[in-house]
């Protein structure tokens, strides 16, 4: 039992999850035609970020998201961009939201990864999609106000609408310098 | 002359621990992971150690030992090389993520080992995948095992073959496809004995958020099916299964997976 109270007590400042980049190689082409390389850079938050944060995004962060990995996209030794990665729960699981950023770092596009939709076409069509591009952080996206939703599909929606939205406030307040 | 190293470090930790009820309440498992990044191009170079007390590790305390490996990849991750103790890149093991599961796909059953000592080569082209691997049972690297595995992975279709050979050899047809809300992974496996496997399971979450699962196995004429519903509430995660090895009895269990 003394052994399970330890861990117990190390499991307290343990464990952190975060969306997983499942096929970068692929996702970059589709995001970054021109891209030849890129590398993450893993980023926690101190306790003011964090308050910044949840203030913005207007709900607390989850519990499993301790740290957060931009994806620094490079033509040759350029830098021509950033991807960020995020996962919501949708009507129907997790849906996992790939966000491209231009130099401006403004949105350039966004992939879904991975979802299980009913109306997985509508989510995944350009129609959809496309009405987050040039949004930045000081953009209002929401869903009915600046994003139109899929009938039907409302929370799958709002889900790829908040996953936009909080990933750019994050790469915002916490940017890439350790 | 002056030589100048220049090293960016990393590092991340996560873990879990699981009670599960099968009959009586043990601490089924538990895990720690430690992943370290080197260098300047933070992706380049990966170094991963996992510390796992499995399986009834009341009893057994450290007994057991998991993934610690090397991973080298390209500038746009394209190919990879692992070398260390990983599991095998055979059939499913290619990318479902056996953590958590009560009911486990057929590597079990077939191979009787999940993870060994040793090197893969793996990537991918377009939408093209392969994996190949040598590895060894055990530290004194005698009779390797060979794995090759070529997929196709698409939005929402991922397939496989694949070809194991140690001692005996075997073949696997394995399959992820997602449509509309259903999740639907199988495999077949197939060894030069003659031995037959089926695998399949069927996930979708129809309300409240509660993952179902309805999966079957079939291995050397021996039929087990298993309903599965999950909740996971961020912080843990309730999994309740009902688990029926036919001609025998129905077995429940209830799992809880701590995320701290």
């Amino acid at each position: 039992m003394k052994k399970l109270f330890l861990f117990l007590l190390i499991s307290e400042i343990i464990f952190a999850g975060i969306c997983v980049w499942r096929n970068p190689d692929k996702d970059i082409k589709k995001l970054f035609p021109k891209a030849t390389s890129y590398k993450s850079i893993i980023r926690r938050y101190n306790k003011e970020e964090k308050e910044k944060i949840e203030k913005l995004i207007n709900k607390e962060l989850d519990p499993d998201e301790t740290e957060f990995t931009f994806y620094q996209i490079f033509m040759n030794k350029k830098r021509i961009g950033t991807v960020l990665t995020h996962t919501e729960k949708g009507q129907y699981g997790a849906i996992e939201v790939v966000i491209g950023l231009d130099s401006l770092n403004k949105v350039q596009k966004v992939l879904i990864q991975r979802e299980r939709e009913i109306k997985s076409e509508e989510l995944r069509s350009e129609k959809f999609l496309n009405q987050f591009i040039n949004k930045s952080f000081k953009d209002t996206i929401e869903i009915n106000k600046t994003i139109k939703p899929i009938k039907g599909a409302e929370k799958a929606s709002k889900a790829v609408a908040f996953s936009v939205k909080k990933m750019l406030i994050v790469y915002e307040i916490l940017k890439e310098e350790r | 002359m002056i030589l100048l190293f220049l090293i960016n470090f990393s590092y991340k930790i996560d873990g879990y621990f699981t009670l599960r009820y099968d009959k009586e309440i043990y601490l089924y498992g538990s895990e720690v992971n430690f992943r370290f990044i080197f260098g300047e191009d933070y992706d380049r170079l990966l170094i991963f150690l996992q510390i796992p007390f499995t399986s009834h590790f009341n009893h057994h305390f450290w007994q057991h030992y998991g993934d610690g490996y090397i991973h080298l990849k390209s500038p746009m991750g394209n190919l990879n090389l692992k070398i260390g103790r990983f599991d095998i890149p055979f059939s499913l093991l290619k990318y479902y993520d056996t953590h958590f599961l009560i009911f486990q796909p057929l590597y079990e059953d077939a191979l009787g080992y999940k993870k060994n000592i040793g090197t893969t080569l793996f990537g991918y082209l377009k939408d093209f995948l392969f994996d190949i691997n040598c590895s060894f049972k055990d530290k004194k690297l005698a009779n390797p095992i060979f794995t090759l595995r070529f997929g196709l992975d698409k939005e929402k279709i991922k397939t496989g073959f694949s070809f194991l050979k140690e001692r005996e050899k075997f073949i696997s047809l394995d399959m992820n496809l997602i449509h509309l809300l259903f999740d639907f992974q199988s495999e077949l496996i197939y060894s030069w004995d003659k031995k037959k496997g089926i695998f399949l399971t069927i996930n979708f979450t129809p309300f409240w958020e509660l993952e179902t699962k309805f999966s079957y196995k079939y291995w050397e004429k021996e039929n087990n099916f298993n309903l599965e519903l999950a909740k996971d509430w961020e912080i843990f995660e309730l999994r309740g299964a009902l688990n029926y090895l036919l001609e025998k009895e129905i077995r429940p269990i209830i799992q809880l997976n701590f995320k701290i």
